[in-house]
C-alpha cells in the first residue's frame, strides 16, 4: 500500500495491478490468458498447471514490454480489485456551520505551506497540495516536509540503485550513504451533508491528525458566516 | 481539539452500523468493568449469528461492545464482487482488511450518518430492562422478566414484519428500536401534548410481556405519566408497524425510525 492514498487514487502500477489479480484468475477459461498463450511458449494445458507467479514470469520473459503491460492492464480492468485498504479516524464537524462555501476558504491556503494564522495550530511545516470535488465531498492532500532520511551502504548488502522497472543499474560503494527525502502523505475527505470528516491514520502521528482536523476547523469556523453560530453565542 | 467534537461510536451503535451494511459477523470486542477483567473478544464464523450464542449474550449483559469487525459484500461490478472484511472500533477508527473503493468508503460513513442521527433511539432493550429490573425483587423472577420481553419483543417483529429470530441480529435491532420509539412516545405524552389515539389500534393479541415492559418501564423511569399513556403508546406502535411494509426495498428497521420522527416528531 502507498502510505495513506486513497481518496486520490488514481492509477496503478503494473506491480499494483499484478498484485490485485487473484491467482484463481490466471486461468485459461478467462479469455485474455488463453488468447495471449499464442504468443508464449505455454501450452493451454501448462497455463492450467502453471500458478500465477510461473505464468506471469514467463508471460515477462516471452513478450515484449508493452504487450506485457497491456495483458496486466485487461485482466486488471476485468478482475483487478480497485481501491486500497483503509485506514481512517472519523471526526465530526461543528453541526451549525454552513459549509457550502468551504472549498472556496480551503483554496485560499493551497499550494504553499500553512503559515497564519495557523501557527499557533501546527507543530511541523505541513503543506495542503491538492484539493477536489468528489460528488458532493471534498477531498484534501497534506504533506510534511521534507524529512531527509541517511542510509549508509554495507559491504554485506551495499545499497542499490535501480530504474523504473527494478532492475540494478548501480550500486552505492562500501561505506558511503545516501539521503533520502521523504514526507507523509495524509489525506482527507470532507463529508458536509453528514457534517463529518476522516482523515488517514495510517503511519501518522495522532499528534498530527489532530493539527490537520483543528486546522480544517479553524478554516470551516473563520468562513462560516451563519447566523445561528451568532444566535449561539447569545443563548443563555 | 475540541472534546466534543470526537466521534465515539457506543456498542449498539457499532451493531447497528453491522446490520445497516448488512455485514456478517466475524469479531466482537467487549469491555468490561469487572474486577480483574478489562475486555474479551469474541471470534466467529461469519455464516452464523454469534450475538445470539449464550456466551456472547453475557457479555452483552455484563459489558459494552467496543469494536465489530465483519464482512460485507463489496461490488465493484457485476464481475467483481468478494468480501472484504471490514473493522470498526469505539473511538471512531475504521480501517478495511483489503482493498476497497472510496465510493463504498461513502457508503459506510453514510451509515454511519444515519447511526448517529438515531443514537438516542439505540439503547439495547437488555440497557433499558435493566433502568428498572432492580425493582423486581426475586433474581429469578428478574431472569424469566428479562426472557419473557425479550421473547415478546422478537414475536412482535416476527409477527407484524415478517422478521426471522433467526436473524439474530435483525431481530434484536428491531426489539430495540420499537422498545426505543415506545419510550419516545411516552415522553411525549409527558410533555403535555394532545394524547390523539385511535381506540381501535390499540392492540389486543399482542404478548402481554410487551405492555409489562413499557408500564415497568414509565413506572420507575418517570414521573407524571398520564392515565391514557400506556394506550396513546401501544396504538401508535400498532399504527406504525402497519405504516410501514417491510417488503419494500431498502426497508430495514431504520425505516421504523425515520416513519416515527416523520409522524411524532419524536
Amino acid at each position: 500500500m502507498t502510505e495513506n492514498q486513497f481518496f486520490f487514487r488514481e492509477e496503478y502500477t503494473i506491480e499494483e495491478m499484478e498484485s490485485r489479480i487473484r491467482a484463481g484468475e490466471f486461468t485459461i477459461d478467462n479469455a485474455p490468458v488463453y488468447e495471449i498463450l499464442d504468443d508464449t511458449q505455454l501450452t493451454p494445458d501448462e497455463a492450467e498447471d502453471a500458478g500465477k507467479e510461473e505464468i506471469l514470469n514467463i508471460l515477462g520473459d516471452d513478450l515484449s514490454n508493452e504487450d506485457y503491460y497491456e495483458f496486466i492492464e485487461e485482466m486488471f480492468v476485468r478482475y483487478g480489485h480497485e481501491g486500497d485498504r483503509f485506514n481512517q479516524q472519523l471526526f465530526r464537524l461543528p453541526p451549525n456551520h454552513d459549509l457550502n462555501n468551504l472549498r472556496d476558504s480551503l483554496e485560499r491556503f493551497e499550494g504553499g505551506p500553512l503559515g497564519q494564522p495557523f501557527d499557533s495550530i501546527l507543530s511541523q511545516p505541513l503543506y495542503l497540495n491538492e484539493i477536489k470535488e468528489e460528488d458532493s465531498n471534498i477531498d484534501l492532500r497534506f504533506n510534511t516536509s521534507v524529512d531527509m532520511e541517511e542510509y549508509e551502504s554495507e559491504e554485506e548488502i551495499p545499497i542499490q540503485v535501480i530504474d523504473e522497472e527494478g532492475k540494478r543499474v548501480d550500486e552505492i560503494p562500501e561505506d558511503n550513504a545516501v539521503r533520502i527525502p521523504t514526507r507523509s502523505r495524509i489525506e482527507a475527505r470532507i463529508y458536509p451533508n453528514q457534517k463529518m470528516i476522516s482523515i488517514s491514520n495510517s503511519e501518522i502521528p495522532v499528534r498530527l491528525q489532530k493539527e490537520i482536523f483543528t486546522v480544517v476547523l479553524s478554516i470551516i469556523t473563520d468562513s462560516s458566516t451563519d447566523t445561528e453560530d451568532l444566535i449561539e453565542v447569545d443563548d443563555e | 481539539m475540541p472534546p466534543n467534537l470526537s466521534l465515539n461510536l457506543e456498542g449498539m451503535e457499532l451493531l447497528t452500523i453491522q446490520y445497516m451494511l448488512d455485514g456478517k459477523n466475524t469479531e466482537y470486542g467487549y469491555k468490561f468493568k469487572l474486577l480483574g477483567l478489562d475486555k474479551a473478544s469474541f471470534s466467529g464464523s461469519r455464516d452464523e449469528d454469534m450475538l445470539g450464542t449464550s456466551l456472547v449474550q453475557t457479555a452483552e449483559e455484563a459489558g459494552n461492545l467496543r469494536k465489530v469487525k465483519f464482512y460485507i459484500h463489496h461490488v465493484e461490478s457485476p464481475e467483481k464482487s468478494r468480501a472484504v472484511k471490514l473493522n470498526f472500533y469505539e473511538d471512531g477508527h475504521i480501517t478495511s482488511g483489503s482493498e476497497i473503493t472510496p465510493e463504498e468508503f461513502d457508503k459506510i460513513v453514510e451509515a454511519i450518518s444515519a447511526t448517529k442521527a438515531y443514537s438516542k433511539y439505540l439503547s439495547s432493550l437488555d440497557d433499558l430492562i435493566d433502568d428498572y429490573i432492580t425493582e423486581i425483587n426475586l433474581k429469578g423472577e428478574r431472569e424469566k422478566h428479562r426472557n419473557r420481553v425479550s421473547h415478546a419483543f422478537e414475536e412482535l417483529s416476527s409477527n407484524e414484519l415478517n422478521v426471522s429470530s433467526d436473524h439474530v441480529v435483525d431481530s434484536y435491532i428491531h426489539s430495540m428500536v420499537l422498545a426505543n420509539i415506545g419510550i419516545g412516545l411516552y415522553e411525549k405524552s409527558t410533555s403535555g401534548s394532545d394524547l390523539d389515539y385511535d381506540p381501535n389500534m390499540v392492540p389486543t393479541d399482542w404478548h402481554p410481556h410487551i405492555s409489562k415492559f413499557f408500564e415497568n418501564y414509565a413506572q420507575y423511569q418517570m414521573e407524571g405519566i398520564p392515565e391514557e399513556a400506556h394506550n396513546f403508546v401501544v396504538s401508535n406502535i400498532n399504527k406504525l408497524l402497519d405504516a410501514v411494509d417491510p417488503t419494500e426495498e431498502g426497508y430495514s428497521a431504520i425505516t421504523l425510525l425515520e416513519e416515527a420522527q416523520q409522524q411524532y416528531d419524536l
